[in-house]
C-alpha cells in the first residue's frame, strides 16, 4: 500500500505543480489521467524519489519514502516517460548494468535474471543489439525490462504507450496487467482507454490537485443518464458551447458530434449515451477548469 | 526573389547572432585583449618585439593572432547555423516554406560571417582605443592610418574569417552536429600546430608559409628578416609566398562551401527505415509470464562502484573524440621525438627528462580537453541522452556515480600520460637508448605534470555538478584554464596559493635529481590535493540525482547524506588544507620576501635612484682576493670569509669607499682598515665608509668581510635559480657566482634596468650604457667591471666530503678535517676578477697536451661527450698557442653543472663550468651535423686569449674584442677538424639569426665595432664578418693581425685596448683598397650584400666541353641603426661558382665543384661565361654564403643546357 499524503511542490518559476495531494495506492494496476501539465509526471517522479516534496509525506509499507530514498529504491521499478539510450550499448549490456547498480552482484544470478527479463519481453533474440538501433516498441518494452529488474513491489510507468502502435500497446498492456496481479503499479498516462482496459482504481488530476478518484465503474456509474451526445454543425459550435456544458467533441464522418452533461435531458434533440470513461474524465477536466478552454479529442 | 529572400535570411541570421551572449562575450573578450595589448606589458598577444604597439607590423601581428584565436567563435556562429534547425527540431517547419536553398544557406552563412566579423571588428576598435591612452609612451605610438587596417582586414581577417567560416560550416553541415563539428575544428587545430612546429627549420619555412591556412606563417617569412624601421613604416608586399598563401586558402575555403552547399539537404531524411530490419517477434502469451523472486539482502556496494566504473572509462575510451585526441597527441609526441634539436640543428640523446619535458609541450592541450570535454561528459551523460531517471532510481548510493565518474576521468587522464609514456620509450628504444629512467617517468610526468590535470579533473566534476547546463561547465573550466593557470600570473598574482592546482617553480635537472625541490613539489600536492578532497565530498554532497534542483535545495538534502566517514574525511582534509597551506604560507611569506616580478623591477629601480650618483665617483679598485669559502649543500648554503686588498689607482685621493653585495646576500661583518662606517642601507647592503686619513694614489687598504647566504624554504616563484639570477645552492651541483656574497665597490651596474620602454614607464633618465667608442676617459675601465682591472687570487674551498669542489687556480692542496673536504686553490698569474665556485659527486677525465694538463668534471651518467671535450680542448690550445701566442695556464678544466642553473658554458680562468643542458648530452655522431660540442668547447678555450689575457676597454665595441674573436677562434679550429662544408651549415644558422634578430632590435643596430653588448651582432655577425674576412684576406694574414694584436694588448689595463686597436691590426695586414674598404664595410659599418642568380645555360661545345653563362644581380646596401637602408656602389670580387651537384645538399662534397673562383662584380645585372670540363647542375653568386646576404635562398640556380 503506497500512502501519500498531502505532498505539494512548487516549482522556482512559481508553477504550482503539486498542491496537497493525497492518495492511498492499494495493490493492483492504479491509472493516473490527466491533461499534460496537471502534474502528472511530477508526481511520479516525486513517487521515484527523483525530486523532493517541499512538503508532504509519502510511505510505502514501513518505509518513509523521502527519507528513505534507497530503501525505496530497492523495491522500486520506472520507468519514466521519455528516456533514451546510449550509443553503441547493447539491451544485454545495458541490463545488466543496472541490475549490478540495483545490487544483483552474482554474475550468474544476474544473468539468469537478464535472460529471463529479456525472453518476457521477446528481446531475447535481439539482446546483442545496439539499443539506438531498436523500434519505438522494443525500447518501450526494454524499458519495463528494466524496471522489472529485481521483482520490485512499486512499478511506476509513466506515458507507457505513447508512440506505440496498436498491436504493441496491447501486448504491453497484457505485459503490464500481468505485473498488476501481485504489486502496486502506478500508470501515468493521458490516454484514457489504457486506464479503462487495465486499471481496478484510478485518478484525475487536474492542476496539481487530485479531482476525482475511485474505482472507474463505479465513476462511469455515477454518471448514469447525465450525458447527452448531438451531431452538430460545425459553424454552431461555439453557439451549442454557450448554451450547454460541452464535455467533448468529437469528429465523426466529417460531422461534429458533442457530448453534454446534463442532469435533465437537454433541449433540441439531444440523445441519451452510454456512459464512458472518457465522459468521466472530460466532465472532470471540464468541471474544474477556470477558464473554458476546447477541448479536442480525436481518436 | 532570390536576392530579397538572401538577404532577410542574411540579415535574420546576423541579427540572431548578435542577439545571443556568445557575441557579446567574445565581442568583450577580443576588445580587452586587444586593448590590453596595447596598454600593458602584461598581456602579449603577439610577439611584436620592440616595434610601436601600433605599428603596421603589430597591427597584422595581433589580427592575425585574433582571427586564429577566433576560429572557435567563427565555428559558434557558423555552425550553429548549420545546424539549428535540427537541434531544434525546427527543420521541418522551414523545409516545409518556399525557402530556396541557395538563399537559406548562403544567407545564414553570410549573417553569420558577418556576425563574426563584427564582433571580431572590436579588436581594431580596442587597438585604436588602445593608443589613445594617456599613460601609454608616445615614442611608441605611430600615427593612426585607416590603410593600414583596410590592408589588414583585405589580406588577412576577411579571408581567414572566411576560411574559418567555411570550415566550421562544412564540418556542421556534413556531421549535423556541433560536437562533432567541434571535434572536427581541434582535430584541425592540432593538425595545423603539429605541421607548423615541424617544418620550423629553415629548409621548410616555404613550405609551413603554404601550408598555414591563415597566413601567419607566410607572413612571418616575408618580413623575418626586416628591421624595425621597416616594422614600423611599412606594409608587407602581396606577393610572392603571402599572395600564393591568400590565393591557395581563399580557393580552398571556397571550396568548403561548394562542398557543404553539394552535401547539404533541405529536407529530413534521418528516422524510420530501422524498423523493418527488426521483425517484431511475437509477444509471449502473458501466462507464461513469471518473474524471479528477489534473491539478494542488503547490496554490496563496491561491485557496483567498480560496474559503473567500468562502464564510465570505457564510454569514454571508446569514444572517438578520445581516440582522437589520444592518436594526435602520440603522433605530435613522437615527431617532436624525432626531432630533438637543441642547436644548428644537431639533436641530443633522448634523456628521460628530455623526453619528459618534450611531452609536457605537446600533451597539455591534449589533457585540458580531456579534463574539460569529459568531464562534462560523464557528468551529463545520462542526462543527456534521457536516461538518468533509469539510472538515478537504482538503490545504488550517490558515492557510487560520484566515484565512479571521477575514478573514470583521473584513469582517462593517466591513461593518456601513459600513452605518452609508452611512445617516449618505444622513441628511446628505436634509437637504441636503454637507459630508461622509468622511476623519472613516474615522477616526473604521470605524477607532477600529471597532477595539474588530475585536480582540474575533479575540479571539472566539481564545477559540472554545480551548474545547470554543461556548456556553462565547460564555460567556467575554460575561464579556469585562461585565467587561473596563464592570465593572473603575467597580471602579477603570481601566489600559487590562490591559482587552484598550480605550484611554486620546482627545478629538475640529471645531475641533482629532484634535490630539495621535491618537498616543494609535494607540499603544493598536498595542498591542493587537500582542497580536491574537499570539492570531492562537496560534489557527493550536492550530486544532482533526479531532476535538476537549485543548489539550496540539494545543499538541504546534502546534510542528510553528510556521514560521519564524510564528515570525517571532510575534517581531515581541511585540516590538512589549512595546515599545508599555512606551511606553504609561511615559506613563501614568512622565511622569503613574497616579490613578485614588479618588485623585482621596482627594487632595481629603487637601487639606481638611490645609488647612481656612486657610479662616477673615484673609488679604489681590488687587486687582490683571498677567500675561505664553505659550501653546505645539506643545507643549500654558504659562508665566506674573505679579505681583499684595495688600492687607489686613481689620480686623486680618495676619502670616502663604498661598498655593496647583492640584496640576497647575508652580511655578517665587514671591517674597511683605517675606516669607520659612516652609513648602511640594509635593503641593499650597501655600506659608506669614511677614510680615516685619504687613501692617496698608489696606496693601498684592506678589506675583511664575512657573508654567506643561505636558502632558507622556499618561495612562491622562481626557485629555480635561473630564473631569479642568482647561485644555484643545490645537494649536487652547487654553483656559486662571485656576484652576491663577495662584495663590489662603488656601483653594480648589473642591477641597471636596460630596457627603454620599462625605464620611461619607471620614469628613470634614458641609458646612455656604453661610453663613445672614442671616449678615451672610459678606457681605464675593463669591460667586465670598474672596480677590478687583474687581480691576484688565492682560495681555499670546502665542501661535503664526498663532493670535489673547484674554484680557478691550481690546486695546491687538498685535506679532510671533521668530515669535510677541504681545497686551497691558488693563481699564480694575474687574472679577471671572475670566478665561481663549484661543488658536485664528479667523475673526472684527464689527458695532457704539452704539458698542460686537460680534464674534465662531468656527472656519472653523462659521459657521452667527454672524450670529444677533451679532443677539442687540446687541438683548441695547439691552433691557438701556435696562430695567436702561448696559453698561460698549466691547466684547463671543463665543470659540468646542473641545467638548473642555465643552459650555457662560461669561461674562467683555466676554468670553464658548462651546463648538462648543452653539449654533454648532444648526439653529434651523424658527420652531416654540427658539432656543437666542439663549438663550444673551441669558443670557451679561445676565451683563455680573448677575454684573460686581452681585456678590453668598457666602451662600445668591447665584446668584439672578446666574443667576435672567440668566434672566429672556435671556426678556425672546427674547420680544421671537420672541413669547410660544415663550416657553410653552421654559418647558414648564424646568417639567419643575425638577419632575424636585427629585426627584433629594440633601440639601434650598431656597426660591429660599436657592438653594444648585442650578442646577434658580436656572435652572428662576429662569425660571419670574420669567416668572410679570412676568405678574403686567407687565415694566414688575419692570424698574424691577431698575434700581434693579443701580444701588444695582453693584460694591458690602463688603458684598456678598444675595437679601434683591433681594426688597427687588421688594416694593417690589408694589401689592397678593396681589403681595406671590406674591413670598414664588414666592421665599420652596417652593410648588406642582395646578391641572387638570376639564370645559368650551358650549351656543349665541339671539343665536348661546356660554355657556361651565369646571370647574377648584385646589390650592396647600407643600413643605418633602425634599418633603413640606402644603395652603395658595388665593385669587389665575389666567389661565382659552378657544381655538378647542389652545395645544399647534405653529402656535398669538394668533388662536385666544378669551378669556384672570385670574379669582380659590379652593381645591378651581369652575365659571366666559364667554359667547363664537366657538365654543371648547379651555378651561382657566392654559393657558400660567405658574404651577409639579405637571402641566402637565390644565390643558387639550375643551369639549363641549351642545345
Amino acid at each position: 500500500m503506497l500512502t501519500i499524503d498531502k505532498i505539494s511542490k512548487t516549482y522556482s518559476n512559481g508553477v504550482k505543480a503539486l498542491n496537497e495531494v493525497s492518495l492511498s495506492i492499494p495493490v493492483g494496476m492504479y491509472g493516473l489521467l490527466g491533461p499534460n501539465g496537471a502534474g502528472k509526471s511530477s508526481l511520479m517522479r516525486t513517487l521515484a524519489t527523483l525530486q523532493q516534496p517541499d512538503s508532504g509525506k509519502i510511505s510505502f509499507g514501513d518505509i518513509n519514502v523521502l527519507k528513505q530514498s534507497d530503501a525505496l529504491r530497492r523495491q522500486l521499478g520506472y520507468l519514466p516517460q521519455d528516456f533514451g539510450v546510449y550509443p553503441r550499448v547493447s539491451a544485454d549490456e545495458m541490463l545488466n548494468h543496472i541490475a549490478m547498480l540495483k545490487g544483483f552482484n552474482k554474475r550468474s544470478e544476474r544473468k539468469a535474471l537478464v535472460d529471463d527479463l529479456l525472453q518476457q519481453t521477446n528481446l531475447y533474440q535481439h539482446r546483442k543489439k545496439a539499443l539506438s538501433s531498436y523500434s519505438g516498441g522494443m525500447r518501450q518494452r526494454f524499458g519495463i525490462a528494466q524496471a522489472l529488474i529485481g521483482d520490485p513491489q512499486l512499478v511506476i510507468v509513466d506515458e507507457p504507450t505513447a508512440g506505440l502502435d496498436p498491436e504493441e500497446r496491447n501486448r504491453f498492456h497484457n505485459l503490464l496487467a500481468d505485473i498488476g496481479e501481485r504489486k502496486v503499479v502506478i500508470l501515468s498516462t493521458h490516454i484514457v482507454e489504457d486506464v479503462a482496459d487495465l486499471c481496478s482504481r484510478m485518478a484525475i488530476m487536474i492542476q496539481g490537485r487530485i479531482a476525482l478518484e475511485g474505482r472507474p465503474a463505479n465513476l462511469m456509474a455515477a454518471m448514469i443518464n447525465k450525458i447527452w451526445a448531438k451531431t452538430v454543425p460545425k459553424a454552431a459550435l461555439a453557439e451549442y458551447r454557450q448554451q450547454f456544458q460541452v464535455i467533448s467533441t468529437h469528429l465523426f464522418a466529417g460531422q461534429m458530434r458533442i457530448h453534454v452533461l446534463s442532469e435533465d435531458p437537454p433541449e433540441g434533440g439531444f440523445e441519451r449515451v452510454g456512459v464512458g470513461l472518457e465522459d468521466v474524465y472530460f466532465s472532470t477536466v471540464v468541471r474544474n477548469k477556470p477558464v473554458h478552454t476546447q477541448q479536442t479529442q480525436t481518436l | 526573389m532570390l536576392a530579397s529572400m538572401f538577404r532577410k535570411v542574411a540579415s535574420f541570421e546576423c541579427r540572431y547572432q548578435m542577439g545571443s551572449p556568445v557575441f557579446l562575450v567574445m565581442a568583450v573578450l577580443f576588445f580587452l585583449l586587444a586593448f590590453g595589448n596595447v596598454v600593458s606589458s602584461n598581456v602579449q598577444i603577439a610577439a611584436i618585439g620592440n616595434v610601436n604597439v601600433n605599428s603596421p607590423d603589430a597591427i597584422v601581428q595581433v589580427h592575425v593572432v585574433m582571427s586564429i584565436i577566433a576560429l572557435f567563435i567563427a565555428t559558434a556562429f557558423l555552425a550553429n547555423p548549420a545546424i539549428r534547425d535540427f537541434e531544434h527540431r525546427s527543420a521541418e517547419l522551414l523545409f516545409a516554406t518556399q525557402l530556396t536553398k541557395p538563399a537559406y544557406l548562403l544567407g545564414r552563412f553570410s549573417g553569420g560571417y558577418l556576425a563574426a566579423l563584427l564582433a571580431f571588428s572590436t579588436v581594431s576598435i580596442g587597438m585604436v582605443m588602445g593608443t589613445q591612452m594617456p599613460a601609454l609612451d608616445p615614442a611608441r605610438i605611430n600615427d593612426f592610418q585607416l590603410s593600414h587596417y583596410v590592408y589588414t582586414y583585405a589580406v588577412f581577417v576577411l579571408p581567414n574569417l572566411f576560411f574559418s567560416g567555411a570550415l566550421a560550416f562544412a564540418l556542421a553541415t556534413m556531421s549535423r552536429s556541433l560536437m562533432w563539428t567541434y571535434v572536427g575544428i581541434v582535430v584541425f587545430v592540432l593538425l595545423q600546430s603539429m605541421t607548423q612546429s615541424l617544418l620550423d627549420q629553415p629548409e621548410w619555412r616555404q613550405v609551413a608559409a603554404w601550408l598555414d591556412p591563415f597566413g601567419s606563417a607566410a607572413y612571418t617569412e616575408t618580413v623575418r628578416y626586416w628591421t624595425a624601421f621597416e616594422r614600423n613604416t611599412q606594409l608587407a608586399p602581396l606577393n610572392g609566398l603571402l599572395l600564393q598563401n591568400r590565393l591557395l586558402w581563399l580557393a580552398v575555403s571556397s571550396l568548403l562551401l561548394m562542398v557543404s552547399y553539394v552535401s547539404f539537404q533541405l529536407q529530413l531524411n534521418r528516422g524510420s527505415g530501422r524498423e523493418q530490419q527488426l521483425a517484431m517477434p511475437k509477444a509471449r502469451p502473458p501466462e507464461q509470464v513469471h518473474l524471479e523472486s528477489r534473491a539478494h539482502g542488503e547490496p554490496q556496494v563496491w561491485p557496483q562502484f567498480f560496474a559503473q566504473l567500468r562502464f564510465e572509462v570505457k564510454s569514454a575510451i571508446l569514444s572517438t573524440p578520445f581516440l582522437i585526441v589520444l592518436i594526435l597527441a602520440v603522433i605530435s609526441t613522437w615527431f617532436a621525438f624525432l626531432n630533438l634539436d637543441q642547436f644548428f640543428g644537431t639533436p641530443v640523446y633522448p634523456l628521460t627528462r628530455v623526453m619528459a619535458n618534450i611531452m609536457q609541450g605537446t600533451f597539455t592541450l591534449s589533457l585540458l580537453i580531456v579534463v574539460i570535454y569529459y568531464g562534462a561528459e560523464m557528468v551529463w551523460r545520462d542526462r543527456q541522452y534521457s536516461f538518468q531517471e533509469i539510472i538515478d532510481v537504482t538503490p545504488a548510493p550517490n558515492w557510487v556515480f560520484v566515484g565512479a565518474k571521477t575514478t573514470a576521468l583521473l584513469l582517462v587522464v593517466f591513461l593518456l600520460l601513459l600513452a605518452g609514456v609508452i611512445t617516449a620509450v618505444i622513441a628511446q628504444l628505436s634509437q637504441n637508448y636503454y637507459t630508461l629512467e622509468l622511476k623519472l617517468y613516474v615522477t616526473r610526468y604521470l605524477l607532477d605534470y600529471g597532477r595539474l590535470f588530475y585536480f582540474a579533473a575533479i575540479l571539472s566534476i566539481f564545477i559540472q555538478n554545480m551548474v545547470r547546463n554543461k556548456f556553462l561547465g565547460m564555460g567556467f573550466m575554460v575561464i579556469y584554464v585562461v585565467v587561473m593557470l596563464f592570465a593572473m600570473r603575467s597580471l602579477g598574482f603570481e601566489d600559487p596559493l590562490y591559482r587552484f592546482g598550480t605550484r611554486a617553480d620546482v627545478a629538475y635537472s640529471d645531475m641533482n635529481g629532484w634535490g630539495h625541490f621535491a618537498a616543494i613539489a609535494i607540499w603544493y600536492a598536498v595542498y591542493w590535493g587537500s582542497a580536491c578532497i574537499l570539492m570531492y565530498i562537496a560534489t557527493y554532497l550536492l550530486w544532482q540525482r533526479g531532476t535538476l534542483q537549485l543548489l539550496e535545495l540539494r545543499a538541504r538534502g546534502a546534510m542528510q547524506r553528510f556521514g560521519l566517514l564524510a564528515q570525517i574525511s571532510a575534517v581531515l582534509a581541511l585540516l590538512t588544507f589549512i595546515g599545508s597551506g599555512i606551511y606553504i604560507f609561511y615559506n613563501t611569506r614568512i622565511l622569503n620576501t613574497y616579490i613578485t616580478a614588479e618588485d623585482i623591477t621596482a627594487l632595481r629601480v629603487r637601487y639606481e635612484q638611490r645609488f647612481i650618483d656612486k657610479a662616477d665617483v673615484a673609488q679604489p679598485r681590488i687587486a687582490a682576493i683571498s677567500t675561505q669559502v664553505d659550501l653546505y649543500p645539506d643545507t643549500l648554503s654558504y659562508q665566506v670569509h674573505g679579505r681583499y686588498r684595495l688600492e687607489n689607482r686613481s689620480e686623486a685621493a680618495i676619502d670616502r669607499v663604498y661598498i655593496g653585495f647583492h640584496p640576497i646576500a647575508e652580511v655578517s661583518t665587514l671591517a674597511l682598515e683605517d675606516a669607520s662606517l659612516s652609513s648602511r642601507d640594509d635593503e641593499f647592503n650597501y655600506f659608506e665608509f669614511t677614510l680615516n686619513q685619504a687613501l692617496e694614489p698608489g696606496e693601498s687598504l684592506q678589506l675583511q668581510f664575512h657573508s654567506g647566504r643561505r636558502q632558507e624554504g622556499f618561495r612562491h616563484a622562481r626557485n629555480n635559480p635561473s630564473t631569479l639570477g642568482v647561485s644555484a645552492l643545490l645537494d649536487n651541483g652547487t654553483f656559486v657566482f662571485n656576484n652576491e656574497a663577495f662584495p663590489y665597490i662603488g656601483f653594480n651596474k648589473t642591477l641597471i634596468i636596460d630596457d627603454p620602454y620599462t625605464r620611461r614607464s619607471h620614469g628613470l633618465p634614458e641609458l646612455n650604457r656604453y661610453a663613445d667608442l672614442e671616449d678615451e676617459s672610459a678606457y681605464g675601465n675593463s669591460y667586465l667591471r670598474q672596480d677590478s682591472d687583474w687581480i691576484e687570487f688565492d682560495t681555499t674551498v670546502s665542501t661535503r666530503a664526498d663532493q670535489i669542489a673547484i674554484a680557478p687556480g691550481y690546486l695546491e692542496r687538498e685535506w679532510e678535517t671533521e668530515g669535510r673536504r677541504y681545497f686551497h686553490y691558488r693563481m699564480d698569474a694575474p687574472m679577471q676578477n671572475l670566478f665561481a665556485y663549484l661543488s658536485a659527486r664528479y667523475e673526472r677525465v684527464h689527458t695532457r697536451w704539452n704539458e698542460i694538463d686537460i680534464e674534465v668534471f662531468y656527472h656519472a651518467d653523462h659521459e657521452y661527450n667527454v672524450g670529444k671535450m677533451l679532443q677539442a680542448v687540446q687541438q683548441s690550445l695547439a691552433y691557438y698557442s701556435e696562430h695567436f701566442g702561448p696559453y698561460q695556464y698549466r691547466q684547463m678544466r671543463i665543470i659540468e653543472f646542473p641545467v638548473v642553473a642555465g643552459k650555457f658554458a662560461v669561461a674562467f680562468p683555466n676554468t670553464v663550468p658548462w651546463s648538462e643542458g648543452i653539449g654533454f648530452i648532444a648526439d653529434v655522431e651523424s658527420p652531416t651535423d654540427v658539432d656543437y660540442v666542439f663549438y663550444v668547447g673551441a669558443h670557451e678555450v679561445a676565451h683563455q686569449w680573448w677575454g684573460h689575457q686581452v681585456s678590453s676597454a668598457n666602451v662600445q665595441g668591447q665584446t668584439l674584442l672578446i666574443e667576435t674573436l672567440a668566434q672566429y677562434s672556435a671556426l678556425m679550429v672546427m674547420e680544421e677538424a671537420y672541413g669547410p662544408h660544415l663550416m657553410r651549415r653552421f654559418l647558414k644558422y648564424e646568417l639567419d639569426q643575425y638577419l632575424s634578430n636585427r629585426g627584433k632590435e629594440s633601440e639601434e643596430e650598431l656597426p660591429l665595432y660599436r657592438v653594444e653588448n648585442q650578442p646577434y651582432i658580436h656572435y652572428r655577425k662576429g662569425s660571419l664578418a670574420m669567416y668572410a674576412l679570412k676568405d678574403y684576406l686567407g687565415a694566414e694574414r688575419i692570424n698574424q693581425a691577431l698575434r700581434a694584436f693579443a701580444t701588444q694588448y695582453a693584460y694591458q689595463s690602463d688603458p684598456y685596448p678598444t675595437a679601434n686597436d683591433l681594426l688597427a691590426e687588421l688594416k694593417a695586414v690589408a694589401e689592397t683598397e678593396e681589403e681595406t674598404q671590406l674591413i670598414e664595410d664588414l666592421f665599420e659599418r652596417i652593410v648588406l650584400w642582395d646578391l641572387e642568380a638570376i639564370d645559368a645555360t650551358a650549351q656543349l661545345r665541339g671539343d665536348g666541353r661546356y660554355d657556361v653563362s651565369i646571370t647574377v644581380r648584385a646589390e650592396k646596401l647600407e643600413s643605418n641603426g633602425i634599418g633603413h637602408e640606402t644603395t652603395l656602389d658595388l665593385y669587389m670580387p665575389i666567389d661565382l661558382g659552378v657544381f655538378t651537384a647542389n652545395p645544399d645538399d647534405q653529402y656535398f662534397s669538394d668533388r662536385q665543384v666544378i669551378s669556384l673562383q672570385k670574379e669582380i662584380v659590379e652593381g645591378g645585372q651581369s652575365t659571366f661565361h666559364f667554359t667547363t670540363d664537366r657538365q654543371p647542375r648547379f651555378a651561382g653568386i657566392d654559393p657558400y654564403n660567405k658574404l651577409i646576404d639579405r637571402n641566402a635562398e637565390d644565390n643558387l640556380v639550375p643551369v639549363r643546357l641549351i642545345q
